[in-house]
This record gives C-alpha cells, structure tokens and sequence, in this order.
C-alpha cells in the first residue's frame, strides 16, 4: 500500500476528521481528510502537467501549513518523492541559508520546489527565476482543476529526509512508503491510537518528529490533528497548552527542551486556567531527557490536571523513519541510577535510588561535557521496547561484536521503518549501513530489565532544541574565519540549564584583547548565519591547544577538560 | 519616545548586554546569546511596545540591528499616521 491509498482509506471513512491549522489561539485553516485528498490529486495533476516524473525529488520550502500537508500528499500521489527543507533564519543571511539548501536539493536532483506565495517572493528569485536552475511554484496556483492519484509500489521511495546540510555532503535519509507505513503502523499500535485521538503539535514538519510523529501518524489514523506554527509555540508556549486545553487533545510530543521551555513561560497564575486531564500521551524525545526535568514538569502542571503517567520517554532517529522505542502506556516514568565513574568506561553499575542532594546536576549529560561536578552518580530515563517490526541490539567494537551484560554498546537498528541507504549511496552508507539491515545509529545504550536506556553519543552532533547540528558542519564554517589559526576549530555540546547547548573551541595566534574580541564575534556571526544556532559560549585557545591525534588530527576526546579549565581560569 | 533607543534597550535585555555595547551596524547573528528564541523574544517585545506587527518574510531579510532599527521605525510611523 502506498501512503496516498493510506489517505484514501482514511478520507473514505467519512469521519469529517482533518487539519487543523492554528495561528496563536485562532484556527487560521481547516481540512478534511476527504478535502486534503482531492486536492493532493489535483495537486499531482498539476505537477504532472509540469512534467515532474514518477520517482523524481521535489522540494517542498513551506511553513507549518495546510499548504505543506496538501504538498506533501500531492507530491506521493504524482509518484513522486517528498523532500522537505528547512526554513530560512531570522535575522540572518538569506544567501547563506539559499546556498545551504541547494546544496541538498542538487544532491537530490530537485528541480522542482513548492512553495507558497509569500515563501517564494522570498527564495523565488534566487533559486528560480527565468534561467533558474530549479522552479518554485505556489501550491496555491499549481493545482489542476481535475485529480489524478497515481498509484506507486511501496517499495519506492516517498522521502528523503535531510539531516545535515551545511556541510558539502549533506546526509538525507531515503525513506520507502513502506518504511513510513510501518513506522506509522508501529507508533498507532504501541500508543493504541484510534480515529478518536486528538493530536496537538507545534513541531516543524520539516524534521522527522513533527512531519511522521504528528502528522502522518495522526492523519492516517483519521484522528484530528491540530498544528500550530513553531514560531507561534516559541513566542508564548502558553498557546500550545491552551489549544490541549480547548480541544481537549489526547496527544502531544516535544522534546526535552521544549517542555522545559513550557514550563518556565507559563506561570501557576495561568496553569490554573488550563485543563490537561485529556492529555494522554506525553512523549519526550529527540534529545536526551532529565528525569528531574519531568517530575518537575508533572507538578508543575498537576492543578490543570495533567498526569505525570502520561509522560512516555521515546528513542528514535530519522535513520529508522522515527519512532524505534516506546515504554508501555501508563506507567510512571522508569528509571535507572547508575555509578558515573564506571558508566565512562562502559560498565554499569546499578545503585539504589540517590536524592538529589548527593545525585548533582540531574540526568541530562550530553557528548561527556559537563557531567555534573562530583556526583557520583547518575540517573538514566527507559525508553522502553523496540516498537513493532523493530530490533535493536547494542554492539561494541568494530566487528558488531554484541556488548555483553553490563555493558555500554553502539544501539543499532533494523526493521521495516529503517532506511536501507542515503540520498548519496554508498559513499555516506559506509559504516553506517551494515550488509546484514542493521543500521548504526550513532547512540549509546544500555539494558537493564530488557529496557533500553540511552547514556550518550558517540556521532558528534549537538541537539539543540530537538534539532541535530553536526559537529562537522559547524567546524568546517568556523573553521574558515579569518583570525582562527589552522583552520583549528571544535564543536561540542555544553550542558546548560536550558539544555544541550554549542560551545566552540578556536585556535588563534592573536593577541591583543580588541582582535580576540572581534573574532568571537565573527565566529558567532558565521556559525549563526550558516547553521542557525549562536554558540553559548566560544573560547580561543592557543595555536596547538587543541587536543590532535598523533597524526595531528584534531580530536574532540578531551576537549571537555579544556572548557572545564577555561572555566576555572575565567572565575 | 526616541524609537531607536528604546529598540536596543529591547534587545539588551533580552541577550543580556550593556545597551552602550549594541551599536546599529552589529550584526544580530555575532551578538552573545542570541539564539532563535531571543530573536523571537526581541520581535515579540518589539511588537508589543511600540504596538505594531512584524511580518515573518521581513524578518528574513534583516540582518543588523541598525535595519531592525529602521523597520521599528518606519512600521511605528505607519501606525502613527493611520
């Protein structure tokens, strides 16, 4: 089944369910499932026209939008593959943001863009116009008077999902109709979701939690689903937790950062005013969890009645579709205490519970930076079991020798919902895609009681609200600024009371206060252009600082120690 | 009310600088502590003191303070002429 005759099923059933879309408290648009279907073919129809061929990529450059889900449905049923792109930054270079999505929209042979009026007057006349080297066309005047649904095997692909970009080779996962079915599939049996689940989500829908998590899942289950812009989410939270409260929805995910954010805007004065007795399912994932941080959102938010069993930790990644593991319904949160000294190398050793006194900074440790003073010891979230036609094994060693009882391994992953190559093929499959399905996932777990704990990473990313930021990219942009020696720069991930956050680390010869001040500048200024995030905190080090290997390679091994000095030296 | 100082004044709250440290010629993306949500801190703010709107597609567009400076301006002189 190809996920067009999905919304077919869906759209047939005649539940008057569909999208809504809401702008602050306000529902700015509405569509049926029925509605979305015919004009996903009249869409296609258009495209068609416009001689997009079946298996071709197109791109899709939309905001949080009935438009993007007519965009997406229209481009699977004209046989064609989905690729959605980003947003450009406020306050930043437009250029910068243009030249970085065209970098994985020719990896991705993309000629075609869908857009909308305002989006396109912005990003039309330079990717496209007379000459252009692709087309952006409005949704709104691409749609044909009639429809066509064209019927694909769902073993094609439907999406590529881009996870980095900035850098020369951008990674984008290939994703088959039958690959999202089944996470989709998966997600619908592991939460029990039926056409009576209301879901609420201010998620992007370029990334693979809002797009698969909170809308494909919803729709294609008939439920309602009720979308509110990031910005809008960003602006005041407040909005989010009203839209649960109104339309009593029974559904809504975000990452740890989020419902941190969440919890510090909306004061008790207002949490009075809500009621969030519906909310049934409260998943956190995308980024690591502090389970301080969830016991904390609970009684916060328990006078508007939301239940702390409804929070479920979730593991996932773009490589497996999605979702990958799920705790069971209704339990309150489990978790794991483990020594810290030993959990560095590896080895697990269970303690019995700590307070907080004695347990530190609480459970969020991110790339080995900042791992909370002298705890001794640290507390892990379960993100339960595979979820259907899912495995997961954890490996340590090259070989994929599996990590024996006790032990920290690599969590890799294989089943219907996970991707079996890269948009580049084999060059970026190396490693990553095993012969056997298996696919490395870059995470570090554990099991404990057949449960699946997640300790930390050994793929060099920095999450920031949710979002993956390679450390690669990063360094190559800082890399290049004009004062920074060597091109010697590294990336990491900081831990922050807001979250993860990026610090850099720069070799430089200068000197004088002034120079230094100024390249800080810079350096914030060209990672925040090019990748979006401003770092936390930047630090110049002298030329040959920088932990290297012994063939001068720089390496991120250490570099903790050497923010934690920069630290003290600067108290 | 002088626009132009009360824009930075905005803007030195919410990344947490001297306002003598803001000058109209900085870029927003080399200021400490700027980050998507402060960005959006700043618009908010902005929107809510001098009671204008900011459309998203020009905040697209905007890359030193002395251009959000500008825009604030000319969108309070709008409103004022209304």
């Amino acid at each position: 089944m190809s996920l067009v005759r999905a919304l077919a099923e869906v759209a047939g059933r005649d539940t008057g369910h569909g999208i809504r879309l809401f702008r602050g408290d306000t529902e700015a648009e509405h569509v049926t499932y029925d509605q979305l279907y015919e004009e996903a073919g009249r869409l296609a129809q258009g495209l068609l026209e416009r001689g997009v061929r079946r298996g071709e990529r197109v791109a899709i450059a939309l905001p949080t939008s009935v438009d993007f889900a007519r965009a997406l449905f229209g481009v699977w049923a004209a046989g064609a593959v989905a690729v959605p792109l980003p947003p450009p930054v406020r306050f930043a270079s437009l250029d910068i943001h243009l030249r970085r999505i065209a970098l994985a929209m020719r990896q991705s042979q993309v000629r075609v863009v869908l857009s909308d009026a305002t989006l396109g007057r912005l990003i039309g006349p330079e990717l496209g116009g007379p000459g252009g080297e692709f087309e952006v066309l409005d949704v709104a005047r691409t749609a044909a008077a009639t429809a066509h649904h064209l019927e694909v095997s769902d073993q094609e692909p439907g999406l590529v999902q881009y996870t980095s970009g900035t850098s020369a080779h951008p990674k984008g996962v290939v994703l088959s109709h039958a690959n999202l079915l089944a996470n989709v599939t998966a997600i619908g049996k592991a939460l029990g979701v039926t056409e009576a689940e209301v879901s609420c989500s201010w998620l992007p829908l370029f990334h693979d939690m809002g797009l698969i998590g909170m809308l494909l899942t919803p729709a294609l289950h008939g439920a309602q689903t009720l979308l509110l812009p990031p910005e809008d989410f960003l602006r005041d939270p407040g909005r989010w937790l009203r839209l649960i409260s109104r339309h009593r929805a029974t559904a809504a995910t975000a990452p740890n950062s989020g419902y941190l954010y969440a919890m510090r805007k909306v004061p008790p004065s207002e949490v009075r005013g809500l009621d969030l007795s519906s909310w049934r399912v409260a998943l956190n994932g995308a980024e690591a969890i502090d389970p301080d941080m969830l016991r904390r959102f609970s009684a916060h938010f328990a006078p508007a009645g939301f239940r702390p069993t409804a929070f479920l930790p979730v593991y996932g990644l773009a490589e497996g579709s999605l979702a990958v593991t799920f705790p069971p319904l209704g339990r309150p949160v489990r978790s794991l205490w483990v020594r810290r000294g030993p959990l560095a190398d590896g080895v697990v050793e269970p303690v019995p519970e700590q307070t907080a006194a004695n347990a530190g900074t609480g459970g969020v440790d991110v790339g080995g930076v900042g791992a909370g003073g002298a705890a001794t010891a640290r507390e892990l979230v379960s993100v339960g079991h595979p979820v259907a036609d899912t495995e997961v094994r954890l490996v340590a060693g090259p070989g994929g020798e599996p990590a024996g009882e006790g032990r920290v391994g690599e969590v890799q992953i294989r089943g219907a919902a996970v991707m079996s190559t890269y948009e580049a093929g084999e060059a970026a499959n190396r490693g990553v895609v095993h012969a056997d399905g298996w696919v490395s996932t870059g995470d570090l777990g554990l099991r404990h009681d057949g449960e699946l704990f997640i300790v930390g990473r050994t793929k060099e990313v920095i999450i920031v609200f949710g979002q993956n930021y390679h450390a690669s990219d990063i360094e190559s942009v800082a890399g290049r600024v004009p004062g920074v020696a060597n091109h010697a720069v590294l990336a990491t991930s900081l831990a922050t009371p807001d979250g993860e956050g990026l610090a850099l680390v720069a070799e430089t010869k200068e000197s004088d206060p002034a120079v230094r001040a100024e390249l800080v500048s810079q350096l914030r200024h060209a990672v925040s252009d090019a990748v979006g995030i401003s770092p936390r905190k930047v630090v110049l080090a002298r030329r040959g600082a920088l932990p290297r290997t012994s063939s001068g390679k720089l390496q991120r091994h250490g570099i903790g120690a050497l923010l934690d000095a920069e630290e003290r030296a600067g108290e | 009310m002088d626009v132009h100082e009360k824009v930075l004044e905005i803007i030195a709250q919410e990344i947490d600088v001297p306002v003598t440290d803001l000058s109209g010629d900085q870029h927003f993306r080399a200021l400490p502590n700027v980050d998507s949500m402060r960005v959006l801190q700043v618009i908010l703010k902005t929107e809510k003191a001098f009671d204008i709107e900011i459309e998203d597609d020009v905040t697209f567009r905007i890359q030193t303070v002395g251009e959000f400076q500008k825009l604030v301006a000319e969108l309070y002189r709008q409103r004022a002429a209304a």
